[in-house]
């Protein structure tokens, strides 16, 4: 059995359906711990110790945000460089998070067509995302694609249920045990992955 | 009513009062207008005050003894003791140097006797404690390394007094030697040495113990009175009572008096006492000056100004010399070391009682003592005027700035934190241990006695103290303090020392205590510029939390008190203004409670329209909670 932490951070969560609702459905999921960092730290001040102890204690590391500014939220940013320190996490003696998974998990109002060199976005999200990528493999960890929802604010009811519900099937089937890590490089999203067939 | 008592006063402090602003202004110190103004009243030019400078001179040395207990409550005891290189080995190796160098000249060139001789070179080796550390703390050197090394040598100097004194009658060509002057009456003369010993170190004893046990209890009966001048009683009986018992025993007073004052240097009442016993000082320091600018003979040096010259300006320089060799030895900083070498070049008060002794025990004849008082206080006289060559000549030379306040590498010389936190009670004590937390040191001071000596009891360096005096504020450090934090209980006495400390410690940041709107107004009316609502915080704190139960998240909780609280902040500036006229400030409170909803309302609506939808949240939220339960 593995270990999940989602770490969560929206600053106005309470408005925002399609994460609140992926929050629900991994609180549904055993082995599942949230923080919320917003709800937890409304002053920024985060409890370094306590959050090194509960991503020691995991083996998957899940960064659930909406995709502001083509980027996170500006107290999941505080939580790395707080957290995510030289002697613990990377560096000669930093070895805390070696081999755990980490992924982000996020929402953006953007179709998928438009994270393309000719659309609005230029770039893929997968280029957005080079700065986890890169932590990742600072601390040694395994990085694999984002889990995507795209044009989030259009994203009815029943869009954003089925995104959630897929998202529910994902940590179920990283919680159940070994995933099989290199396939799930290869995907552009985590979305990609047929998880249905495996359950 | 004996009248020429009143009339020698009238003379003293006119001159004195006349001199010593014009001294002062001119840059020139107030050690020199005193000096100047006693030259002026004595027998040489105006004849108004007689040979009875001598006698005040007697009485006024009082000033000095003062000046050391007041020295001696700013060293603690732990600093003395990491002193012990600067007193033994920089003070020995001075007052030796200077003896061995003096005498050889006096025996050896001037022809004087071995006996005369080695009582000169000893006598001269003394430095003038008044001058010297008046000058200083009148600049703020005494914080500097230099200063400290200054007060050093000085010390030891008080010290070898003692030893001084006990071999000068050796040295007297008179069979009988040992016939102790009229003037010196102790218990301890008629004792062997050993009893001596036991006797003067039982003093010492009782200086330390009486000091650390006894005055507390006393100090604390005499401040629960509230007298204050019963306070200022109590103090001057504490000096005087030391004078006495050092008198007694044979020790000198000024030593004993800084021995007390290392004992009380920890007391909660250390500032207290300050402030009570620095005017006195003062006077009787400013006496003191006058009564040795009076007893310059100037007729002497009339009659022999080349020979005086000489002697003066040599002893001066070989003192000179030796400081500066001292100070490159002990590897001072360039200008620490000419502040160092010119502050302790002239010769001491200490020198009138001792030539006064040595001839008593016939070592000098009348003509050659009278020649040696007229270098002595020439030598004070020059002292200043040496000192301010220094300054406005030398330094400029060597440094661009003189060392002010404390050099990085000073020792605190006294208690000079950066924060005077006034009023420890609820509102304070929780300002103070926050900053003792992060480091910052603050000098504590509250008047209720009670409270001062519990929260001594459990480790908190509290002074006892009424803050709205200026001396006491000085006393604690305002002249140097950055920051002050009114936090006493009562709003009309914060109100007082904000006046205060606006007006005779500008410089110093203050932060105020407010207890409701109006003082609160009043307050920024007086200009401060950090005024704090003692309940604002706590209250909105108190409903932050309300809001997270009534289920607003965290986040949203903390935007909405931060808005709440500028807004606040905003508005009370202008229903200060308005506060005078009724009409308008009741139209400006209604006004900031109107703003202030919407405010926090479109925070809160502007983040809630769902921006691709137009849909408001709470329509979609109910949508997305059906769909929800559907799925499970």
């Amino acid at each position: 059995m593995n270990k999940i932490l989602l770490v969560v951070a929206h600053p106005a969560l309470e408005k925002s359906r399609n994460n609140i609702r992926l929050i629900k459905a991994a609180g549904n999921v055993e082995n599942v711990i949230v923080r919320d960092l917003y709800e937890l730290y409304p002053r920024f001040s985060i409890n370094m110790a306590k959050e090194q102890s509960l991503l020691e204690q995991s083996d998957v590391i899940i960064l659930l945000h909406p995709f502001y500014w083509y980027s996170i939220p500006a107290l999941m940013k505080q939580y790395l460089d707080m957290v995510f320190t030289h002697g613990w996490a990377y560096g000669k003696e930093g070895d805390k998070l070696e081999g755990k998974i980490l992924f982000n998990a996020l929402t953006t109002s953007g179709t998928r067509e438009s994270y393309a060199p000719d659309a609005h976005n230029r770039f893929p999200v997968s280029a957005y995302l080079i700065p986890y990528n890169q932590l990742a493999y600072v601390c040694r960890m395994h990085y694999l694609p984002p889990f995507v929802l795209h044009e989030s604010g259009k994203a009815d009811a029943s869009a954003s249920a089925r995104h959630a519900k897929q998202f529910k099937q994902l940590l179920k089937l990283f919680a159940s045990g070994q995933p099989d890590l290199a396939q799930f490089k290869e995907l552009e999203y985590l979305n990609d992955y047929e998880v249905e067939n495996v359950l | 009513m004996d009248h020429s008592f009143f009339v020698q006063a009238l003379i003293y402090l006119g001159s004195a009062v006349l001199l010593v602003p014009l001294s002062k202004k001119l840059g020139l110190g107030s050690v020199l207008g005193y000096l100047l103004a006693g030259i002026l009243i004595g027998p040489s030019v105006l004849g108004w005050i007689g040979n009875d400078g001598a006698d005040i001179m007697h009485f006024a040395e009082f000033g000095v003894v003062m000046m050391l207990f007041l020295i001696g409550l700013e060293v603690e005891p732990q600093l003395l003791w990491r002193w012990r290189t600067a007193i033994l080995g920089l003070g020995g190796l001075q007052v030796l140097l200077t003896t061995l160098i003096i005498g050889f000249i006096a025996h050896m060139i001037v022809g004087l006797s071995f006996n005369q001789s080695l009582s000169i070179g000893l006598i001269f080796a003394m430095s003038s404690t008044a001058i010297v550390l008046q000058t200083m703390t009148e600049n703020n050197w005494m914080q500097t390394v230099a200063g400290r090394n200054a007060f050093s040598v000085l010390l030891f100097q008080d010290i070898a007094v003692i030893p001084i004194l006990a071999l000068l009658p050796l040295l007297s060509p008179d069979e009988a030697a040992g016939s102790a002057a009229q003037n010196h009456v102790t218990i301890t003369q008629h004792l062997e040495p050993w009893a001596r010993t036991l006797v003067v170190l039982g003093a010492v004893g009782a200086i330390v113990i009486g000091g650390k046990y006894l005055t507390r209890p006393i100090f604390q009966m005499v401040a629960s009175t509230n007298l204050r001048e019963l306070f200022s009683a109590t103090a001057l009986l504490l000096v005087v009572a030391i004078t006495v018992l050092m008198s007694l025993v044979g020790l000198s007073p000024a030593l004993g008096a800084f021995l007390a004052g290392v004992v009380l240097a920890n007391s909660e009442y250390r500032h207290e006492l300050e402030s009570d016993i620095e005017p006195f000082k003062g006077l009787l320091l400013g006496l003191f000056f006058i009564a040795v600018g009076a007893s310059i003979d100037f007729e002497l040096i009339a009659q022999r100004p080349g020979l005086i010259a000489i002697l003066v300006l040599g002893v001066m320089l070989i003192k000179l010399g030796i400081l500066a060799f001292l100070s490159r030895m002990f590897r001072m900083r360039v200008d620490q070391f000419l502040l160092f070498a010119f502050a302790l070049a002239q010769v001491g008060e200490f020198a009138f009682v001792l030539f006064s002794f040595a001839k008593d025990q016939h070592i000098f004849s009348t003509e050659l003592f009278n020649l040696l008082m007229v270098v002595v206080a020439a030598s004070m006289a020059l002292s200043p005027i040496f000192m301010l060559v220094m300054e406005k000549v030398l330094m400029p030379l060597v440094v661009k700035k003189i060392p002010h306040r404390n050099g990085p590498e000073a020792d605190a010389f006294e208690e000079s934190n950066p924060v005077i936190i006034a009023g420890y009670g609820r509102f304070g004590s929780v300002t103070g241990r926050f900053l003792k937390a992060n480091g910052i040191n603050t000098t504590v001071l509250d008047a209720n006695s009670d409270r001062v000596e519990s929260l001594r009891k459990i480790g908190i360096k509290v002074y006892y103290g009424d803050a709205l005096r200026i001396d006491l504020l000085k006393a604690a450090g305002a002249d140097r303090a950055k920051l002050i934090i009114v936090a006493l209980d009562d709003s009309a006495q914060v109100l007082q020392l904000v006046n205060t400390v606006k007006k005779h410690f500008p410089n110093m940041h203050i932060i105020a205590r407010a207890h409701g709107l109006d003082d609160t107004y009043e307050l920024m009316d007086a200009g401060v510029l950090h005024v704090f609502r003692e309940t604002i915080d706590t209250s909105l704190r108190a409903g932050t939390e309300a809001l997270k139960i009534m289920g607003v998240r965290a986040y949203t909780a903390q935007r909405a008190h931060d808005l709440f609280l500028q807004h606040d902040e905003k508005s009370l500036k202008k229903m200060a203004a308005a506060r005078h006229d009724k009409k308008k400030y009741i139209n400006a409170m209604r006004n900031r409670i109107e703003e202030l909803e919407t405010l926090i309302q479109n925070d809160i609506h502007e983040r809630s329209i769902h921006t691709h939808t137009g849909k408001d949240m709470s329509e979609i939220r109910k949508e997305d909670e059906e769909t929800v339960e559907e799925e499970d």
